[in-house]
């Protein structure tokens, strides 16, 4: 279509607008559409005078009454463009004038300006929204965000209905939606899925800790997708909308303090967002950003067990953690329209996060390969994230029918261990760095019991040595508990008797770019009832992933160097934080039990003191541990290209339909290392050692597959206040990249475990089919009941292998299970009891719950099991008070136990070694009861109270059975007073 | 015919003095956290061929810390951890300036000595100064790499030049502590049969050197420690029972400690270690001074008195497993007596009991009979691959029956108990 034929359809448009209203009435009616879907709640103004009304439920409105002349109708609805409409009332008596579309703002979803009483408009309009989705949706807006007491969004989107959430040191990091594995739900920005880059997690889930709350306008939740939605989305798809182009000047300052009650230290809260539209209203900016820093610390509790046979504890460690975590994010938005049909705009976003993170470490050694020992050990490093990105997006109403938007995005996020111990960020050297002491005497534990290999009580004849079982395990029935593990060495050991053992730095450089992001979209509105959307969208990923390790040991080979120990009390030591209080939540079994320890001042200058008296491991090539770390680093190069066609169809007065077709291509090319083992080379060093090495060589994956992705939603009006939502969908997961990495396996050193990728590991698919019921009761209440069944093939887990010679380390690979599904029921409810009088109608309650059971056939175990990592049961349930001033609410999150991972050792010969649950890895339940008082003080100010953790219920890990944890941490409780100043 | 006799005689005399000059060296092979039982249940035929030439001990002990750093130490110098002062992985403390390793005291009798060794654990090079080990060579490998450690081992093994050399496998202590220390882990099992397979090859290289036949080659295998669950480092039998090879062209074949006693432990006091037990049972210590006493053979009086010079713990077991040609009455010794030597393990059992014993590999019979004297299994007339002979009695009922061998014109019968 040229420039010309664009024109003159315009002109004829323009005149025919004109024409029509060129004629008056004393009465004016109307219908208020935006794309075809009737608009209820629109304010309708008569310009000059005060006359008004709103449109009804279908949209209509009708002013009677208008005094004859010639006025201008205003039409005003949040997250609409206001539209307006000259008439004439003098030359005509009755007129209807039709249908008004009023469309959406550039981003969909725009700044919220709240004109009313706090916090309620947007969150009326999230309930319109959600009741006109053509998805199975909810919709959380920017003021439901405030009214909840969270810091990230995470934590925010898990009062959600089935959202379960994965903690980062009592942070929310990712969220996966009706308790399903963490990377089968989309996690989107503005519609894009975001590159990822964390520590050790390497899904495509996008953690969320860099990402201020505060950047977020709307969040979507989609539990059944459509066409024009990524396909990459088992579990669902949650869409975060950044705070869009102001629609009026607005300023919104937020000042918080407060105080981690766990780590005993001020924390601080600061963000602003700011926007203006020029006074033609083509021109509409936003910008904002967030500074959010606070102290944390963990109680932790680790056990760590030893051989694969029985339950025998190796490791008793108490884990005091603290840190400060800084995360700053910046957020703007430029608009411009130079008229109603065109509409360009320009976004950029940038976040960070510094985690400047300690632990101080005690270890009862209970098996090792020094003998049964006591270790004290400090940990030290600044973990950086990094997340840029922007994107351009141009809408063009080509005609009625034809509107065409595009999109070109380019994201960018790293992770890495930042500038310790070395000060520049350069250094290879720098890393996560622990510092590791050693009790000077060998120790024998006297509370360990007789057994045999198998943890049993030894027949006659048969072999048996100690061991240390806790709890059922202890065959004598006089196990400890875990929260009164009692370790008792047959020689004291005092807070000196430790001395120097080692300093090792992990290295991590983890990025990942999404370069371009394009997309071009078309909607074409064929009549009433019949809308088609076609699409094509386009990604090009790349990324790498480093992991190293430095090590400094004492230099004992050196002739002209003392071997001497290096004891403990050389150095500057403190006391461990929380060590007079350590797991007072267990009683007070572990109080006073860490040793002092290095200073963070000591832990920076020890390398240099030391100096020679050091001798370093580089993990080069050269290094005898060189074949664990070969597959530590690998890069990748991903495109994918979607293409999507699908009708929405109102069949009827009750029935609505959307469904096509999404294809997606992905093309991906990879590459790790493993070694080349046909030629050994000799290597000498300058001082004479020789080294017998193998060069490391380039293993490439080229994979391309397409995935067929049809889907079909159906709402049923039952009547004005009631609709039934059906969908039926395809939707696929595409295995990450450590999961199909080629060469050797990559070594976790913390785990002790190699995890060996898979290049002929399929994506998951998904056959997902829903229903759900939604009751609307007023403008703000709604009822949901739903169901869903999911068929899925290749779900992808880890199972130990036994197809290597070198397993002197667990190796694990990821492998496909072929059959699995996940069949569940939601239910939910937000009521305000505004049936009540007076001050109690202020209150009201929502709650959520889902419920599912799941099932999968692990190969060579005779029974189905739960699938791993789907959670049974989660729900939320929340109660608040609006009124007048006063906002304020309580809100519970629980989410149940689940499976985290099948132990699923396989020997030689003995083939599965587990063909029960009992050394499968589990997640425990988790609590969390968070309190949120506001009061709007004056005008524009707003106190504020956030207590959250009250109930301090821990992060719980165990094998088998709840009694026997694997890890326990505690976060304690954390409290924040605060100023809010809105224009 | 009296030419031909003369000749005879001259081509004795050749190869008499050819024995005369064959140049001692030593090949040392060390496999770390390798349980006694372990390797007795595993299927290793490479060790039990060195096994069946020479000189063994499945009751071997370690009388000090069983941690790797203070027991190779021990086993390299000679002196145990009170003097060498390595009492844990990271050797601070160590006292290699006053306690050297066998190269370094070898070299002092006879400084033109070739040492190379071939380690993958890095603390076992790095962690003592050259001229405190005295190796010419020192070969860092890849830990756990095995076959490669036989790939760098064989360029040096075809060194004419050799004198000493050390090779070290670490694969089963690593299985261990991932999986576990015991006969039971099939894992663990199976890095003890990859080391032997690997121990082949090196054998085989050694054997097929140019200069072989004018070398007379002491080979030595030991360990440092057993294990217990995924750990070791205290003193439970699991991690001090340990084993003992020496094999050689002119090594006796000897079971050494045959009583399989325990001298104790200098960790375990009281008692501590008996001194008198101790005389007749290989441990860590012998391995330095058995070597250097072979190495230094031909300087008189070396051993003992280098035992004083150096203040050395270990003894050699050269005089009572080492028969050259001058002195070796005739080249096999064999087991004199009617009773065939038998161990059998374990006792009692629940399906599978193995019996361990020497043989020419004739015709070999059991029988096994119930407490009613009646027979319920037997097998006559087969041949055997290895020394070991496993009869699965998972069939029979609880109780106690007589296993009847046959082998080499000798029998014996056994006890064993059967137990579900």
């Amino acid at each position: 279509m040229n420039l010309a034929r664009i024109l003159c359809r315009l002109i004829i448009i323009i005149t025919f607008s004109w024409c029509h209203s060129a004629i008056g009435q004393t009465t004016v009616k109307g219908q208020i559409v935006s794309n075809g879907v009737s608009l209820p709640g629109v304010s309708v103004a008569v310009l000059k005078t005060n006359i008004g009304t709103t449109s009804n439920e279908d949209g209509k409105f009708e002013i009677a009454g208008v005094p004859v002349g010639t006025f201008s109708l205003r039409f005003t609805y949040l997250g609409y463009d206001t539209l307006y409409k000259d008439v004439d009332f003098g030359t005509e008596r009755d007129a209807d004038l039709g249908k008004l579309n009023m469309r959406k703002t550039a981003r969909e979803m725009k700044a919220v300006t709240v004109t009313g009483k706090y916090a309620e408009g947007s969150a009326q309009e999230a309930i319109m929204l959600t009741k006109k989705s053509t998805r199975i949706e909810t919709v959380v807006s920017r003021e439901n965000l405030q009214k909840l007491p969270d810091k990230n969004i995470a934590e925010a989107v898990q009062r959600v209905a089935g959202v379960k959430m994965e903690r980062n040191k009592g942070e929310g990091s990712n969220v996966s939606l009706r308790g399903t594995p963490g990377d089968w739900t989309a996690t989107l920005v503005n519609g894009d899925r975001l590159p990822t880059a964390d520590e050790d997690n390497p899904t495509r889930t996008f953690e969320f800790e860099v990402f201020p709350s505060n950047l977020v306008d709307y969040i979507f939740v989609t539990r059944s997708i459509t066409p024009d939605i990524e396909g990459d989305n088992i579990g669902g798809a949650i869409n975060f909308q950044t705070i869009g182009p102001a629609e009026k000047k607005i300023l919104k300052i937020n000042a918080g303090g407060g105080q981690n009650l766990i780590a005993g230290k001020p924390l601080y809260d600061l963000n602003f967002v700011y926007g203006d539209i020029s006074k033609n209203k083509k021109l509409s900016f936003s910008i904002a950003a967030s500074d959010y820093t606070r102290p944390y610390g963990a109680d932790a509790f680790q056990l760590v067990y030893g051989s694969p046979f029985n339950h025998g504890i190796n490791k008793v460690e108490l884990k005091d953690y603290f840190g400060e975590r800084v995360t700053l994010g910046g957020n703007a938005t430029l608009q411009y329209r130079p008229n109603d049909r065109l509409k360009i705009a320009a976004h950029i976003m940038a976040g960070k996060m510094d985690d400047d993170k300690y632990q101080y470490k005690l270890n009862y050694n209970y098996s090792d390969g020094s003998g049964q020992r006591i270790r004290m050990l400090g940990t030290h490093g600044v973990l950086q994230r990094r997340i840029y990105g922007g994107d351009i997006t141009a809408e063009y109403q080509i005609n009625p029918k034809l509107t065409i938007n595009t999109k070109i995005a380019s994201y960018q996020n790293s992770f890495q261990y930042g500038p310790f111990p070395y000060g520049n960020n350069s250094d290879y050297r720098n890393g996560y760095v622990t510092y590791d002491f050693i009790s000077n005497s060998l120790l024998e534990f006297k509370d360990m019991v007789n057994t045999n290999f198998f943890g049993q009580i030894a027949k006659p004849g048969e072999q048996s040595g100690p061991i240390k079982l806790i709890g059922k395990d202890d065959p004598y029935g006089h196990g400890d508990n875990y929260k009164s593990i009692h370790p008792m060495p047959d020689i004291a050991v005092t807070a000196k008797d430790y001395h120097f053992y080692q300093v090792f730095s992990q290295y991590n450089h983890t990025i990942e770019k999404d370069p371009v992001v394009a997309q071009l979209n078309g909607i074409y509105k064929l009549n009433d009832k019949i809308t088609i959307k076609a699409g094509i969208k386009g990604r090009y990923k790349e990324g790498s992933r480093e992991q190293s390790l430095y090590q400094w040991i004492q230099q004992v080979g050196n002739p002209t160097i003392p071997t001497d120990p290096l004891p403990i009390q050389h150095f500057q030591l403190q006391d461990a934080p929380r060590n007079s209080s350590f797991l007072s939540e267990f009683g007070q079994a572990y109080e006073n039990k860490l040793v002092p320890f290095l200073t963070p001042g000591q832990m920076g200058s020890l390398i240099n003191r030391l100096g020679d008296t050091l001798r370093t491991y580089t993990m080069d090539k050269y290094n005898q541990d060189y074949r664990l770390w070969v597959g530590g680093h690998y890069q990748y190069a991903e495109t994918t290209l979607a293409g999507y066609m699908m009708a929405e169809v109102n069949a009827g007065e009750r029935w609505k339909l959307v469904g096509g077709l999404r294809v997606e291509e992905t093309a991906l090319h990879e590459t790790g290392d493993s070694l080349n083992v046909d030629t050994l080379l000799t290597y000498i060093d300058p001082t004479g050692n020789y080294f017998s090495y193998y060069e490391p060589k380039k293993q490439i994956l080229d994979r391309t597959y397409i995935a067929i992705l049809p889907s079909l939603n159906a709402d049923y009006t039952i009547n004005k206040n009631s609709q039934l939502r059906l969908a039926a969908s395809r939707t696929f997961h595409r295995p990450n990249f450590e999961e199909t990495k080629p060469g050797a396996p990559i070594y976790y050193v913390d785990k002790q475990e190699l995890y060996l990728g898979n290049t002929k590991l399929n994506p998951t698919y998904s056959l997902n089919f829903d229903a759900t019921y939604q009751l609307f009761i007023g403008k703000k209440d709604l009822i949901t009941f739903g169901g869903y069944y999911k068929y899925v093939t290749d779900h992808i887990l880890s199972a130990i292998t036994d197809a290597d010679d070198a397993a002197s380390l667990i190796i694990l690979q990821y492998k496909n299970v072929k059959k699995s599904f996940i069949a569940g029921i939601e239910a939910s409810a937000d009521k305000h009891f505004d049936f009540l009088n007076g001050f109690w109608s202020g209150f009201g309650i929502n709650a959520n719950i889902t419920y599912s059971y799941s099932q999968m056939q692990v190969p060579g175990r005779p029974k189905a099991q739960a699938m791993s990592e789907q959670t049974p049961l989660l729900y939320n349930i929340g109660v608040y008070y609006e009124k007048g001033r006063v906002s304020t609410k309580l809100a519970l999150n629980y989410t149940g136990p689940y499976l985290m991972s099948p132990n699923l050792v396989s020997l030689k010969g003995v083939g599965l070694v587990h063909k029960d649950t009992d050394f499968d890895l589990y997640r425990g339940e988790m609590y969390s009861l968070d309190y949120m008082l506001s009061v709007k003080a004056f005008k524009h100010f707003t106190v504020y109270a956030e207590a959250n953790n009250l109930l301090d219920s821990p992060y719980k890990t165990y094998i088998g059975q709840e009694w026997r944890p694997k890890r326990i941490e505690y976060y304690h409780q954390r409290v924040q007073v605060g100023l809010k100043f809105e224009l | 015919m009296k030419k031909l006799h003369l000749l005879f005689v001259l081509l004795l005399a050749m190869s008499v003095s050819a024995m005369a000059t064959q140049k001692r060296k030593v090949l040392f092979i060390g496999i770390d956290g390798t349980r006694s039982d372990a390797l007795q249940s595993a299927n290793t035929p490479n060790i039990d061929a060195l096994i069946a030439h020479g000189a063994y001990s499945y009751d071997a002990w370690c009388l000090g810390i069983t941690v790797s750093g203070p027991s190779w130490s021990s086993m390299f110098t000679g002196v145990w951890y009170p003097k060498h002062g390595v009492t844990d992985n990271s050797y601070s403390g160590s006292q290699f300036d006053k306690y050297h390793e066998y190269p370094a005291l070898a070299k002092q009798y006879k400084p033109g000595l070739y040492a190379a060794e071939v380690m993958e654990w890095p603390p076992l090079i790095d962690n003592i100064a050259n001229i405190y080990d005295g190796y010419n060579v020192r070969i860092h490998v890849p830990d756990g790499g095995t076959t490669t450690t036989g790939t760098a081992a064989l360029t040096y093994l075809a060194d004419t030049n050799v004198d000493i050399m050390t090779i070290y496998y670490d694969k089963v202590d690593l299985t261990g502590h991932s999986s576990g220390f015991s006969p039971l882990n099939p894992a663990y099992i199976s890095a003890i049969e990859s080391v032997d397979a690997n121990i082949g090859t090196v054998i085989a290289a050694l054997h097929a050197r140019p200069t072989y036949a004018y070398e007379d080659w002491l080979i030595l295998l030991m360990t440092d420690h057993g294990g217990i669950l995924t750990g070791h480092g205290a003193n439970t039998d699991q991690e001090r029972h340990i084993w003992f090879i020496a094999d050689g062209t002119y090594i006796a074949h000897k079971q050494l400690n045959l009583a399989g006693t325990d001298p104790g432990s200098y960790r375990i006091t009281p008692p501590g270690v008996d001194t008198t037990i101790l005389k007749s049972v290989p441990v860590q210590t012998d391995i330095a001074v058995t070597a250097l006493h072979f190495l230094l053979y031909d300087i008189p009086g070396i051993y003992p008195s280098i035992i004083t010079t150096d203040s050395l713990d270990g003894k050699s077991w050269l005089d009572s497993i080492y028969f050259p040609p001058t002195i070796m009455p005739t080249a096999v010794q064999p087991l004199a007596g009617t009773n065939l030597a038998v161990k059998m393990y374990p006792n009692p059992t629940t399906n599978l009991v193995t019996l361990w014993f020497e043989h020419s590999n004739t015709n070999i019979s059991y029988s096994v009979i119930n407490a009613m004297g009646a027979l319920v299994k037997q097998e006559n007339n087969f041949q055997m691959s290895g020394l070991k002979l496993n009869i699965d009695l998972g069939s029979l009922s609880d109780g106690t029956y007589i296993i009847h061998v046959e082998a080499d014109n000798k029998t014996v019968d056994k006890k064993v108990v059967i137990k579900h």
